[in-house]
């Protein structure tokens, strides 16, 4: 069993609740932690979901990982390099390793470039590829992801919110990234389209031994795909175990109450509305 | 559900609502689409119906036209909305903004956006009753904190002069349906009302709904993509595709035995507890544009059950099997689709 490609101890990141420098002056201005003591690892070919309600410092730990904000103290060590020890050039020879991708498509490409030239555009930057080779690597990548060649030339509004994340998933592969953060990739996507997307994930994680911190507020949708789930309440995890331990044998209150609150999807077996009577 | 979850559809003479050969055009460059084709059903009284289908199924445009608030490039092209004995479809503009809010009331996905961020959420509210009912200001405001109060929103009594942009989503939520309510409607029409919301939110609004639905006996249409919302709180359903009713039914009976193709490949694709990602069957493709919807049966280019010949050869009618079970599908006889295991 290889090592771990993603390790996080201890991460701590507060953010000033009033950032205005009257507010700093006057003092009082007490920290809030968005990330509390989280510590994690990730291993290649497994996914990891990071679950919570909005505000619980998910995306927070995604950004964190990725080197994207430092935290105040703790250590992201990906693929055996410490991010923290590291400068900005070392970070950015790191950087095709690790891969994001977003909840709204339209919003995470390029309005003004075509959507071939977005999947190229890593490759510019991470790779010395000839201009060709760059080119076939992304008709190959669109082919996979389950776009035509035709795609390559279109620009994001010319396609569907599905098709976009398609896109999205071949920008990311282009630099055969380690470690993807996918920060609820499929809640903007009809059930039709998710159950594609889904499960075109699964099988690039097969294919290629990718590791995914997957970022979700939808338990229902961890349950689907996950090999284990931190669950977050206010910057910390409060539970962390593999998806049958969550699901089956949850031990803290706050992870029961959200397991409640899932709709069983069978009209046989509802609970949500069970003992509603009139006020 | 206990109560008013009789199987039956209801009568349309005694349904509070009853929408009948609902057409919606909207003109597009110099085109004219039909966005919304031949949608009828009813809501009794304390009875949820869920109209549930993907985006650009044509379910908003259903409600917006059944609120007779459809934008001005739409149009309806045919049909009626009984509301109470009147169609609201024929009514002239100053009935309609009787009847709106005080008979029938509506809320909306983005409860933020939906609210006036230039005023408080007690005169919002207050407005409502005093247009419908008379109230005088004090008496609205009262009956505002009371309002506020019971869909649960703490301090309601300080509460009421703070603005919309100082409420969470699910406390926005709330305030939205204490508007809605505030004029005891006899239909609520909700379009995605808990979609922008945590779980735990979620269910909290959801009982909120079915607490005013047994207490007003409301009749709710509940607007939604979401199938684990829809097991959970409809009576009924009516799955829309490209703009047409596919299949028509009570909640358990849809959900055990889809007649429809499209019905069932959504099941399949429900997070069921056991299911993994590799146990969900893709439907192929993508809804397609209204430009784009084929002549004959409208699911045909996505459907497993395809037939060469018989299933694009015409439009498809939406055939009743029994009172309030209806199927578009030439097919649904001789198919044997899998719904949600027991």
């Amino acid at each position: 069993m290889s090592g771990p490609v993603l390790e996080a101890v201890d991460l701590n990141k507060t953010y000033l609740k009033n950032r205005s420098w009257l507010s700093r002056r006057r003092g009082g201005n007490e920290p809030v932690y968005a990330v509390k003591g989280v510590s994690f690892d990730l291993r290649p070919g497994e996914t990891l979901a990071v679950v919570g309600e909005s505000g619980a410092g998910k995306s927070s730990v995604g950004r964190l990982v990725l080197g994207l904000s430092r935290p105040d103290s703790g250590t992201v060590t990906f693929d055996g390099t410490d991010l923290s020890t590291v400068g900005a050039r070392h970070l950015r020879a790191l950087r095709p390793g690790m891969q994001m991708i977003f909840q709204d498509p339209y919003s995470s490409l390029d309005p003004r470039m075509t959507v071939g030239s977005s999947v190229v555009e890593p490759l510019i930057v991470h790779s010395d590829l000839s201009r060709r080779d760059r080119e076939a690597r992304a008709v190959r990548l669109l082919h996979r992801v389950g776009l035509g060649s035709g795609h390559l030339e279109k620009y994001p509004w010319e396609m569907s919110g599905g098709q976009l994340q398609r896109a999205a998933i071949a920008r990311a592969l282009t630099t055969d990234p380690k470690l993807i953060v996918c920060d609820e990739p499929v809640a903007a996507l009809d059930l039709s389209i998710r159950a594609q997307v889904l499960r075109l994930l699964r099988d690039l994680q097969r294919e290629t031994g990718v590791a995914y911190l997957f970022i979700s507020h939808d338990l229902s949708l961890v349950r689907l795909i996950a090999d284990r789930v931190a669950v977050m309440n206010a910057g910390e995890i409060v539970e962390q175990g593999t998806v049958e331990e969550i699901f089956q044998n949850p031990r803290q209150e706050y992870t029961k109450t959200l397991l409640r609150a899932i709709p069983s999807f069978d009209p046989r077996k509802r609970h949500l509305l069970a003992g509603v009577a009139p006020g | 559900m206990e109560g008013s979850a009789l199987a039956n559809a209801v009568e349309a003479d005694e349904a509070v609502l009853a929408v009948e050969n609902l057409s919606v055009d909207v003109k597009s460059d110099r085109r004219t689409l039909s966005i919304v084709r031949d949608v009828s059903f009813t809501v009794g009284r304390g009875e949820t119906v869920g109209l549930v289908g993907e985006s650009g199924c044509g379910k908003t445009m259903t409600s917006l036209a059944i609120m007779q608030l459809l934008p001005r490039q739409a149009r309806i092209a045919q049909g009626s909305v009984r509301l109470g004995g009147q169609d609201l479809t024929s009514l002239p503009r100053r009935t309609l903004e009787d009847i709106r809010g005080q008979e029938i009331a509506m809320i909306f996905q983005d409860a933020m956006r939906s609210l006036n961020p230039a005023f408080t959420v007690g005169d919002q509210i207050g407005d409502v009753m005093r247009r419908h009912k008379g109230l005088r200001r004090a008496a609205a405001r009262k009956r505002a904190i009371e309002l506020l109060d019971y869909v649960g929103i703490p301090r309601a009594a300080q509460r009421i002069d703070d603005y919309p942009h100082m409420f969470s989503g699910g406390m926005a939520q709330r305030v939205m349906i204490a508007s809605a309510i505030s004029c005891e409607p006899k239909v609520l029409i909700a379009d995605e009302p808990t979609t922008a919301l945590d779980v735990t939110i979620q269910s909290q609004v959801l009982r909120l709904l079915r607490r005013f639905q047994l207490e007003l006996g409301l009749g709710l249409v509940f607007i939604t993509h979401d199938l684990g919302v829809v097991a959970e709180v409809c009576d009924r359903v009516a799955v829309m595709y490209a703009g047409q009713i596919v299949e028509q039914g009570e909640v358990v009976e849809l959900f055990e035995r889809p007649q429809h193709p499209y019905t069932a490949g959504l099941l399949g694709l429900l997070p069921l507890e056991g299911r993994k990602s590799a146990d969900l069957v893709p439907i192929p493709g993508t809804v397609p544009m209204p430009s784009e919807w084929p002549a004959g049966c409208r699911f045909a280019p996505r459907c497993p059950h395809v037939e060469e010949g018989r299933c694009a050869a015409g439009p498809v009618p939406l055939e009743q099997l029994r009172v309030g079970r209806t199927v578009r599908c030439v097919r649904h006889e001789e198919l044997a689709l899998e719904g949600v295991a027991r």
